[in-house]
């Protein structure tokens, strides 16, 4: 788990795909609703967000984490929108305290995905059952890989 | 009588059509397999992750490196390993078995010398037991394979 992680006091907890997975609600994480975004396909890209008139590539991702066309999104969370925004659209989200939750670190084993960063930095431990914990700079790693390998949306 | 010093206290992990034989001391527990979380872009031996005792705890099916995988049923069995030498205190992880892991106690190391026909990196020894095909792991292969390019 980052350091910035380590003090949050929410987590937002995302559904798409089928599954259910958690990141840090960090203060750079930008969130807008379906109305606020252009839904049109470029690339990869299922929709975007325009900043200053710079396109921020957004995806919708199937359960292997691979773009998709067609999801039935309603928000778009932004990362990293200090450098290069990236976005990940998502069917449903909820704010969730720190307090209500059991975070436990997580190392994933073997190689590294593509984005060359972990994509799981801990786990949300739930009674026999558990929700991974997106590591923010390895999500941001994985979306930029799929813009980067699919072509840039602007 | 003085205790013999080369008794070795090990057990038998049955993972498809080999099984693994290690020192029992490297199992923190065996357990049933519950639910299993799907890790994805996680390498193809990884079968997931489970709640452990309110640890995320990564479980391999191994057989997936030397055959096409086992298959998960009412039999199958969860040995979770403590962290591997150099690892973090809490950096356990898990094997899937295809059977309930059998204790062994062996007078004679001498059996396990063998290493006929050992062409796979994973195994440190190839041997047979019970008339069936066994290995010891190379821990230093898992780790690398758990592990790559990863500081402890």
């Amino acid at each position: 788990m980052s350091p910035a992680a380590a003090s949050v006091r929410h987590y937002l907890e995302i559904s798409f795909a089928g599954g259910t997975y958690l990141m840090p609600n960090l203060p750079q994480l930008v969130v807008e609703p379906r109305e606020n975004l252009a839904v049109r396909r470029l690339g990869m890209a299922a929709a975007q967000r325009v900043v200053q008139g710079v396109t921020w590539p957004a995806f919708a991702l199937n359960a292997e984490l691979e773009p998709v066309a067609e999801a039935p999104w309603t928000r778009g969370i932004f990362l990293n929108p200090a450098g290069r925004g990236v976005g990940i659209l998502v069917d449903d989200m909820r704010l969730v305290a720190v307090d209500r939750l059991r975070i436990e670190a997580f190392s994933p084993l073997g190689p590294l995905p593509p984005g060359g960063q972990p994509l799981f930095d801990a786990a949300s431990m739930q009674g026999e059952g558990l929700s991974l914990v997106f590591s923010v700079g390895g999500l941001v790693a994985h979306l930029l890989y799929q813009e980067h390998r699919h072509g840039r949306a602007d | 009588m003085a205790a013999r010093t080369d008794r070795v206290h090990g057990l038998l992990l049955p993972i498809g059509e080999r099984s693994l034989l290690l020192p029992s001391a490297l199992v923190a527990e065996i357990i049933t397999l519950g639910r299993v979380v799907q890790q994805p872009l996680a390498a193809q031996w990884i079968l997931g992750v489970i709640n452990w005792r309110s640890r995320p705890v990564t479980v391999c099916d191994l057989s997936r490196l030397w055959s096409g995988g086992i298959e998960v049923n009412a039999r199958s069995r969860v040995a979770v390993f403590y962290p591997l030498a150099g690892r973090s205190a809490g950096e356990f992880f898990a094997v899937l078995t295809s059977a309930e892991p059998q204790p062994r106690v062996l007078d004679d190391a001498a059996p396990l010398m063998t290493n006929a026909n050992n062409e796979n990196p994973l195994f440190a020894v190839t041997l047979v037991l019970d008339g069936r095909p066994a290995a010891i792991p190379n821990l230093t292969t898992l780790a690398d394979l758990f592990y790559p390019a990863k500081a402890p």
